[in-house]
């Protein structure tokens, strides 16, 4: 693939896909197989497991395209498809699941509005403890701190991931801060 | 080295598998078809929530327990344990199941489920009492008690006009000097006898009035300890032009 399919959106790439340049799959796949592969490996530690996660997440966006609104960002939708595919692979392997309930969905919350500025001041900080900590924070937690600080997603984006209210993202993730902060102090005891 | 032979792995493998055709992409009509699906179901489900919420209106207007709260507290005491709550389950269940439906729509699972479900259930809920206002229940009602109602007969003959413990429900036949006969959907007569123990709560009932009693019934004769007019046009829950209380035969004739 030349130089002038890199510049081009994924929305732009997916609509040529829809319309049947099926060959162009291959650059989604280049795109995001990185992406996808780092969030998967926060929850699944097998390297077989995460590659066949990866591999029907790919097959599954593949086989939904034509579903896909170009109107709107492909990210969060490819992202929806991963979680999906991520809760069953936890299932599967009877790991400590994904909550897909939770009281927190059930109720509303005060959360400040999305910041931008913060959220730089916030990534200086915690990016160093999210590597030490993330695997000691329940997975309530850490999917919307991963998310949020590792994938670059809004409150509003991963509340279309993982089908919840907008409200409960910002305080799982200001909770999850939290306690990996508490984690952190705790190592460094 | 390893990640860069995995990486190209996946890729070649999900590709070889579009190119042999043992993946394919579903059509659009396909999600057209769900979609559909999704909102048909939603508004199926929604539509049987709203008629059981009219219907319950209904049956309790039927039974008399709606107007039980102009007895005061003993009157409220009654309505709260001959509540229809089976009906009110089946409607909770429906409401619950709605939600459930809805929550495949953005503008649902972005809010909060306390209120997204407060709207849908104040949504059913409105949408029953304004069909509460039509005679749709009381001539399916009719309908079930000729036998010409054959998928919900049994239904409306159950639920349709509940009996409730220790209250009687009906139309004023005669005026006597020891009470009253009435008719009520039940039963084509009953004599209610009153003395200086009965509370009558309203002065003027004449033939023809609808009025609730609290008493206690022994064979075709009962005792009453309170009883009251009613006027089902003032009620809020009731339709214009609810028929009087009679007997079904009579209503059928």
């Amino acid at each position: 693939m030349g130089q002038e399919w890199q510049d081009k959106k994924d929305e732009e790439i997916v609509k040529l896909i829809q319309s049947g340049r099926v060959e162009l799959f291959k650059l989604l796949i280049k795109r995001y197989e990185g992406k996808i592969g780092r969030y998967a490996r926060k929850f699944l530690y097998n390297r077989d497991d995460i590659n066949d996660v990866l591999q029907e997440i790919f097959i599954k966006t593949y086989i939904n395209i034509k579903s896909f609104d170009t109107a709107r960002k492909f990210s969060p939708w490819i992202y929806r498809i991963a979680h999906n595919e991520l809760v069953n692979a936890l299932k599967k392997n009877k790991k400590k699941l994904l909550p897909l309930l939770g009281l927190d969905i059930f109720l509303p919350y005060n959360i400040s509005r999305e910041d931008s500025f913060n959220k730089e001041n916030d990534l200086r900080d915690i990016k160093k403890i999210i590597n030490r900590c993330l695997d000691q924070l329940e997975p309530k937690y850490r999917e919307p701190i991963v998310l949020y600080y590792v994938e670059g997603q809004s409150y509003k984006e991963i509340a279309d991931i993982m089908q919840i209210p907008v409200s409960t993202v910002g305080v799982r993730i200001k909770r999850g801060k939290q306690a990996m902060k508490d984690i952190y102090k705790k190592l460094n005891k | 080295m390893n990640d860069q032979k995995n990486k190209k792995s996946i890729s070649e493998s999900v590709l070889s598998k579009i190119k042999e055709g043992k993946v394919k992409m579903h059509s659009r009509i396909y999600f057209i078809f769900r979609m559909i699906l999704l909102v048909l179901g939603l508004v199926g489900i929604s539509a049987a929530a709203i008629f059981l919420v009219s219907f319950i209106f209904f049956s309790m207007r039927q039974g008399g327990s709606l107007f039980l709260p102009q007895f005061g507290f003993s009157g409220i005491k009654i309505l709260f344990l001959s509540l229809p709550w089976i009906l009110i389950f089946g409607a909770v269940a429906l409401i619950v199941t709605s939600e459930f439906f809805a929550k495949h729509f953005s503008f649902v699972y972005r809010s909060p489920i306390l209120y997204s479900f407060s709207a849908i259930a104040l949504v059913i809920i409105l949408m029953g009492v304004i069909l509460n206002f039509t005679p749709i229940h009381m001539n399916l009602f009719l309908s079930a008690q000729e036998g010409k109602l054959p998928f919900a007969g049994g239904f409306y003959r159950e639920f349709g006009a509940p009996k409730i413990s220790d209250v009687f429900y009906g139309s004023v036949l005669e005026i006597k000097d020891s009470g009253f006969i009435i008719s009520t959907l039940r039963e084509k007569e009953l004599e209610v006898i009153t003395d200086k123990n009965t509370r009558i709560l309203n002065k003027n009932i004449n033939e023809n009035d609808n009025i609730i009693i609290l008493g206690k019934k022994n064979g075709q004769t009962i005792h009453a300890f309170n009883v009251k007019k009613v006027d089902e046009k003032k009620g809020f829950f009731t339709p214009p032009n609810f028929p009087k209380r009679q007997p079904i035969d009579r209503v059928l004739k």
